[in-house]
């Protein structure tokens, strides 16, 4: 009986005999090893054409963009498992036996993504100062300071401070 | 894309490079990168023309082959560099980055 592989000269004993299984396996040709690859290439949108013709670096990219999709995909189910958990939360005062009260409302918007947060920044940003100044919140507050300075204005003795 | 360009004996260009494709083909007219060693008069033939497949598809002729190879003043490193390159579709089908380091001690 020949040796079939290095470990079986060393001095220990292997007991779980996998590599006795690997050294009788026929190798696989490039042809075989492509064939085999071809379904998952595929799966990642790769064209059968593009799988045989293209450069080979082209196969990194559509791993790249598989993995890119994944964790797309896992926000995307992480988001939606958010707003399960929220209308849970939201119908929970309905579910209380002792006392049960309506539940809240839905909310009529969906979570802020950080998205529309940085366009009400950007719609501040792009105000003109007629808009500002027309603003009631502008108004308001020159009726105060205008207020305090009559004020003290009758405290100095008609004098203003200008 | 990893690519040689070399001339035939006219001056004419032509490329090296291999796809899936071409090594395809190669494997389907009997080459095996193991017997080059051995039986280099019959892998030979096959690896410069198989070579040629991607970019000169059916003018890739067994003569063309012969005429390129035959005007190279390295030859040796040529076959060097081509059987590097047919390793390559293969090799980027299962490249992955590893993040394991190793350490060579004294």
């Amino acid at each position: 009986m020949g040796v079939h592989r290095l470990g079986e000269l060393y001095s220990f004993d292997d007991k779980n005999g996998v590599g006795d299984s690997d050294a009788d396996k026929p190798t696989l040709s490039y042809t075989e090893i492509f064939y085999k690859c071809l379904p998952q290439y595929l799966a990642m949108g790769m064209s059968a054409d593009e799988f045989w013709n293209c450069d080979p670096r082209m196969y990194q990219v559509y791993r790249e963009k598989q993995k890119i999709e994944l964790e797309k995909e896992n926000e995307r189910l992480w988001l939606q498992g958010m707003y399960v958990y929220q209308a849970i939360l939201l119908t929970a005062p309905r579910l209380n036996s002792l006392q049960p009260k309506e539940p809240l409302e839905y909310p009529s918007e969906p979570f802020d993504l950080g998205l529309r947060k940085d366009k009400e920044e950007k719609d501040i940003d792009e105000l003109t100062k007629e808009e500002i100044q027309s603003s009631p919140q502008f108004t308001r507050v020159l009726d105060w300071a205008l207020r305090v300075n009559k004020g003290k204005g009758e405290a100095n003795g008609g004098h203003t401070n200008n | 894309m990893k690519q040689i360009r070399v001339r035939d004996s006219k001056g004419n260009p032509h490329i090296y490079r291999f796809t899936a494709e071409s090594v395809k083909a190669m494997e389907a007219r009997g080459f095996d990168l193991n017997l080059i060693a051995t039986q280099p008069m019959t892998q030979m033939p096959i690896l410069i023309e198989g070579a040629l497949l991607a970019e000169e598809g059916a003018n890739a002729t067994p003569e063309l082959a012969l005429d390129i190879y035959q005007a190279q003043k390295d030859k040796q490193g040529l076959i060097t560099k081509l059987i590097q390159m047919y390793n390559e579709p293969i090799d980027s089908l299962y490249a992955v980055e590893g993040n394991a380091e190793w350490e060579y001690t004294d």
